[in-house]
């Protein structure tokens, strides 16, 4: 009797032991991440804990924390920060068949080190009153003379048009990327904008006719104000030379860190990730769209459409992310 | 200017701190509020100058009303000049640009020539350019009462302009700025707790306790014909003895018949307390009359002994420092009053002698 | 001790100062041909217009309320605070969210024909900043005001000098210092400044800083650039000491002022004046925020309550632990003034010039990488995983500059002969510091606590790198809904801030009112 008590003790305090604790430095906010933990935990038993920040001190914390580090996996909002925590050797490989048969191959890392777990795609959005789909075709036609201060832009602070801009670098060259923003500069009727929502604002008031968003900032506006006069057009869906291979897309992404303290939960967390019902739950929360192409995007997603995407790997959007950076410096892309 | 204070009541609605002030200060003269902390002058002052509201009387300067209850012209409309007790120097003005803080409506030339000259008369050419935290106590005293004559007022007041000086420089500096009161021909009304000071600079004094003022006069009448017991009292040294008044008028003590030249005296009972200065009780070795010295204080030329009477009474008597005697020793004394000043014992009669408020 | 204290500043500044020798030479050229000549200017001007703003009005309004009487001044006189409490970058997304083109406000008056300008640039920019920074200065010189008391107006008006003409001659020059102090707090936060100018897009050093490490992936350029940016802040410290070496802060005697009450139209003036002021910077845009929370009302719930307290208990320990060391900081400057410790204290106040999210990085990163060092060392398992101790830590370098510019003014207000007397009568170290100091410092010390709570209430990059697992503020709950753009959800939390943040505000506006005993020992003249 007293030995069963002893055993059932020591098994109570093996078990805890074993049951893996998940650490996540995450930038992705926790509005967004905190319900899918929850389920992984409520299936799982695996606790998860997390912190939010942006990529930058993330980077920072991770690299001088090194070995001692508590965290298992990292989570950002683009691919180009995973390329650049790889790049730091902040990653490190997973060979997991289930995530390379779940997950394109042009959304995760060539070498394992990060998946991309839902897809952002930024795209045209444009006033369905003044703009007719038709004279809409390519990014690049953006900045044609047409569009002479009818062009609005968000910052070329913000990481999604650096990521754009990157993919551009790598499929069309220097050259013919900073002709194109250069006209698109040429043709800004207002100063770069804070964000995409002051976008679509400006786009709605008047101020101009075409703009670049991710969707689910569009998703999100047309849910509050159904009446407004804004469409998506999917751009680049037959490209020629010297034009993008398809609607530019971004990822909100995974990698396990090198110093992992549990790198089998951690890869065992990322393939429940990519499946089924955490796929669903990932995109859906925030209306983008799963990365898993064999799961279906929600109703209000669907209803925009299917889009050709553009097919090159995105570790291209991080390699290149600097060049993109002065290259829209030198042309005042502010 | 011409000052004529009206039955001034100022304070706050419940607890006045002047009561009934009235007094009259001519042109050229130079006035001095005399009395305890406390007794409002420097209320009186600010009332004057405008700093503070009325709540009844008049104030008019050559018969023109400055303040009454309700309103008050702004102070810098009055044409009065104020020395404040800490100063208020400017510090971040030198010498120079203090004196010539009021002169903002002469030109540049004028301006220069009115602060030179004022330099000179305060004896402070060479510090124009000083900052005030740079001169000594004396100094800064002499550029605050050059700034405020600097624009000519037609009333300087200075509000206990010497109380953060000692004694030695008290003395000299009220003497020059007496000279320079006279100089510039202002009308001065001074504040201070200093008979010293008040003696040595005013042309006529005011003795103030609890708001009111009891007599407004000649240094040498508040000493020799106070008013009353306070004034008696505060003005100089001197103590009470009772007396008796005959029906012929004279007043007889326990040192004898008192018959005066004159006197100074509203009293309507015939028990009276008579004030008797240090000079008024000569020593006497002839004298059939004795007191055992109490203490003495030595004053250089003179003695104060402090003097018990037989009925415990006691009295100051003013003598030659010659007369070198000891504590507890007896000495004949007797009286030597030219001028007597009596009081009702019961002290109700004389005009606010020992009121409480 | 004051050598101690400015230890915590010198991690980030040491750590910008090593980075200046791995100089990147292709980055650079980059940054010097196409960000530097854009980002220089631009904070220049802004520096030069919030300095401007910041003072003129700061000191406008506190010579206004504090020497003169007129309809409204009482309340004013506590409300012309309020703005402290707004923070800069939900001032900012107000101000575009309804003056901008697409703003409801701008696009009513466009329908009526009144077309608003261009808000996003240098002077919608300077605009809002001063407008939620001028508190500083305004708090500074009223305080000062009440110290120069009566005396000195009074002795003007004696020399015929009307009130506006005795302000103008008297009161400011007198307050000077403390309009050069505020000023130079606001300035430190305006160089530090990210989330105002991102939401107007107007680039600043500090948006270079930001570039160089989150796009172009160098934090060594990051670190090099706030290298540059505090030899920019020593050189405003060292102006300010040049411009103020030769001034005399006035210990007046008296009782505060007596206000002189205004007539007919000025009246109104002064009164529109401060309305105005108070309807820019607090009124309408808190209205507008109110709005935008009433749309999100579900979002009026446990975790913002939760989050609320949090901020709350983080503000306070804070602000007791940033002024108990400032004051340390003030105290050995007094004990010992000399160069040694005035340089200490300069660099202790550096850090709030620093962008934060650097600041937190340059403080972090060392002691992360020194742990992981005894780790690698002795086969250790330790973690530095956040933690108060370094939150604290964190917000003491960042905001000494904030306590320290109040407790030091009032300090410096204390007679030395005070301290000789206490040591007469036996009262020495601690206990006179207790006994003497403390009682009469409390003006400043409010000061100080209650700017530091609602700095911490405000702040992000410290308290997102240092927090513990778990922990919700305000400010995160602002950081995490707007950084996936949605500005009007974070109206609700925006709006928990600026009331939280009232609460030290309205307390520290009672302290400045109450009327005290006079500091300096004049008793009531007689």
């Amino acid at each position: 009797m007293r030995t069963a008590l002893l055993a059932l003790l020591l098994l109570g305090i093996c078990t805890r032991s074993l049951a893996a604790e998940l650490t996540v430095y995450s930038s992705r906010i926790e509005d967004l991440i905190k319900p899918i933990f929850g389920r992984y935990t409520a299936e799982t038993g695996t606790p998860i804990r997390f912190i939010t920040d942006k990529e930058g001190p993330l980077l920072q914390r991770l690299r001088a924390e090194g070995a001692s580090t508590p965290a298992d996996l990292l989570l950002t909002v683009d691919a180009g920060n995973l390329w650049q925590a790889a790049q730091l050797g902040l990653l490190q490989p997973v060979q997991s068949e289930v995530l390379a048969a779940n997950l394109p191959a042009h959304l995760r890392d060539p070498e394992g080190r990060w998946f991309g777990l839902s897809i952002r795609a930024r795209t045209v959005v444009y006033h369905s009153g003044r703009v007719q789909p038709g004279a809409l075709s390519t990014y690049e036609a953006l900045g044609d003379a047409r569009w002479k201060d009818r062009l609005c832009l968000r910052t070329s602070k913000k990481v999604y048009n650096q990521s754009l801009v990157a993919m551009m670098l790598a499929e069309l060259g220097p050259q013919r990327t900073e002709a194109v923003v250069a006209g698109w500069v040429g043709n800004l009727a207002a100063p770069p904008f804070a964000s995409d929502n002051e976008v679509m604002e400006a786009i709605v008031a008047g101020r101009c006719d075409v703009g670049l968003v991710n969707t689910y900032y569009y998703g999100r506006l047309m849910r509050q104000r159904p009446e407004l006069p804004l469409k998506l057009f999917w751009p680049n869906q037959d490209p020629a030379e010297g034009e993008l291979g398809g609607v530019h897309v971004n990822v909100s992404g995974m990698g396990v860190t090198t110093h992992s303290p549990h790198p089998e939960a951690a890869v065992k967390f990322l393939e429940w990730l990519s499946q089924r019902p955490a796929q669903a739950l990932f995109a859906g929360l925030n209306l983008e769209f799963p990365a898993n192409p064999a799961v279906e995007a929600d109703a209000i997603t669907a209803n925009w459409g299917t889009f050709t995407q553009d097919p090159v790997n995105l570790a291209e959007a991080g390699r290149r992310q600097a060049e993109a950076v002065r290259l829209m410096d030198r042309v005042g892309y502010r | 200017m011409d000052l004529q204070l009206e039955n001034l009541r100022a304070g706050y609605a419940g607890r006045a701190v002047l009561h009934q002030l009235s007094l009259h200060l001519g042109s050229g003269r130079i006035g001095c509020l005399l009395g305890p902390s406390g007794c409002g002058k420097t209320t009186a002052l600010r009332v004057i100058a405008g700093f503070e509201p009325l709540l009844a009387g008049r104030i008019l300067a050559d018969g023109r009303p400055l303040s009454s209850a309700g309103t008050v012209l702004p102070p810098e409309h009055r044409g009065i000049g104020m020395v404040f007790q800490d100063l208020a120097l400017m510090p971040h003005l030198s010498v120079a640009g203090n004196i010539a803080f009021g002169l903002h409506r002469l030109d540049r030339r004028q301006r220069a020539a009115r602060v030179a000259e004022l330099l000179s008369l305060v004896g402070l050419d060479q510090r124009a350019d000083a900052r005030p935290h740079q001169l000594s106590g004396g100094q800064q005293q002499r550029v605050a009462l050059a700034r405020a004559l600097a624009p000519r007022p037609r009333l300087v007041l200075l509000d206990e302009p010497f109380s953060a000086l000692d004694v030695e420089m008290r003395e000299r500096l009220s003497q020059d700025v007496r000279r320079i009161l006279l100089h510039e021909r202002s009308t001065a009304l001074l504040v201070t707790h200093s008979q010293i000071e008040a003696f040595a600079m005013a042309d006529v004094i005011g003795v103030m306790r609890e708001g009111r003022l009891h007599q407004w006069d000649s240094a040498y009448r508040l000493y020799h014909r106070p008013v009353d017991r306070f004034v008696a009292d505060f003005i100089g040294e001197g103590r009470m003895l009772p007396g008796r008044r005959e029906a012929d008028g004279a007043i007889r003590t326990e040192l004898g018949v008192l018959r005066a030249h004159s006197e100074t005296s509203a009293t309507t009972s015939a028990q009276v307390d008579v004030l008797l200065r240090p000079d008024d009780v000569v020593h006497d070795d002839a004298s059939l009359v004795t007191a055992a010295v109490t203490a003495r204080a030595f004053r250089g030329a003179a003695f104060i002994y402090t003097l018990r009477l037989d009925s415990g009474h006691e009295l100051l008597s003013l003598v030659p420092s010659h007369h070198d005697h000891a504590v507890g020793s007896r000495i004949g004394i007797r009286l030597d009053a030219r001028h007597v000043v009596a009081f009702d014992q019961a002290g109700t009669t004389a005009p606010g002698a020992s009121r409480q408020p | 001790m004051a050598v101690l204290l400015a230890l915590p500043t010198l991690i980030p500044i040491g750590a910008s100062l090593v980075a200046l020798t791995r100089l990147d030479a292709e980055l650079w050229s980059h940054l010097t041909h196409y960000v530097l000549p854009h980002v220089l200017p631009n904070t220049l001007w802004l520096l030069a217009g919030v300095s401007l703003g910041v003072s003129v009005l700061g000191t406008a309004l506190a010579l206004l309320v504090g020497l003169f009487e007129f309809p409204g001044r009482r309340i004013y006189a506590w409300a012309l605070l309020l703005p402290l409490a707004m923070p800069a970058y939900v001032l900012a997304t107000v101000f575009v969210g309804s003056l901008d083109y697409a703003g409801h406000v701008a696009t009513f008056l466009r329908a009526r024909g009144l077309l608003l300008p261009e808000l996003r640039n240098l002077a919608g920019t300077t605009l809002v900043m001063s407008a939620t920074l001028y508190p500083y200065v305004y708090l500074v010189v009223r305080a000062s005001l009440a110290a120069q008391g009566a005396r000195l107006l009074e002795a003007a008006r004696s020399l015929g000098l009307s009130p506006w003409q005795a302000a103008r001659r008297v009161a400011l020059p007198l307050a000077l210092p403390a309009v050069a102090a505020g000023t130079l707090l606001a300035a430190m936060e305006t160089l530090a400044d990210f989330g105002t100018v991102a939401a107007f897009n107007y680039d600043t050093f500090t948006s270079a800083i930001y570039k160089a490490w989150f796009a172009l992936f160098s934090v060594d350029a990051a670190l090099q650039l706030a290298g540059v940016l505090l030899l920019l802040v020593l050189l405003l410290l060292v102006l300010q000491a040049w411009a103020l070496r030769a001034r005399h802060t006035a210990d007046g005697g008296g009782a505060p002022a007596t206000r002189v009450a205004l007539r007919g139209p000025a009246a109104w003036l002064a009164s529109g004046a401060c309305a105005l002021v108070l309807l820019l910077a607090f009124v309408a845009p808190a209205l507008q925020l109110l709005l935008w929370s009433l749309q999100h009302l579900a979002d009026l719930d446990a975790r913002l309550a939760g989050a609320a307290l949090r901020s709350l208990q983080l503000g306070l320990m804070a602000a007791l632990m940033v002024t108990a060391a400032a004051t340390l900081l003030a105290f050995a400057g007094r004990r010992a003034p000399g160069e040694p410790v005035r340089s200490a204290t300069r660099i202790a106040t550096l850090g709030y010039a620093l962008p934060g999210a650097l600041l937190a990085v340059g403080l972090y990163v060392p002691l992360a990488a020194l742990i992981a060092g005894l780790n690698a060392r002795w086969g250790l398992r330790l973690g530095l995983q956040g933690g108060l101790a370094l939150m604290l830590l964190a917000y003491a370098v960042r905001f000494a500059a904030v306590a320290h510019a109040p407790v030091a003014t009032g300090l410096a207000r204390i007679r030395g002969s005070l301290d000789e007397a206490a040591r007469l009568a036996g009262v020495t170290g601690l206990r006179q510091i207790a006994r003497v100091h403390l009682p009469q410092l409390l003006p400043g010390l409010s000061a100080a606590l209650a700017l530091v709570f609602v700095d911490v209430m405000k702040e992000m990059p410290i308290t997102l790198m240092t927090r513990p697992f778990g922990w919700d503020t305000l400010a995160l709950r602002v950081f995490e809904l707007t950084s996936e753009g949605q500005w009007q959800r974070a109206a609700l939390p925006s709006l928990a801030i600026v009331g939280v943040g009232l609460i030290p505000v309205i307390w520290l506006m009672r302290q400045l009112d109450t009327p005290r005993a006079d500091p300096v020992g004049h008793g009531p003249a007689a």
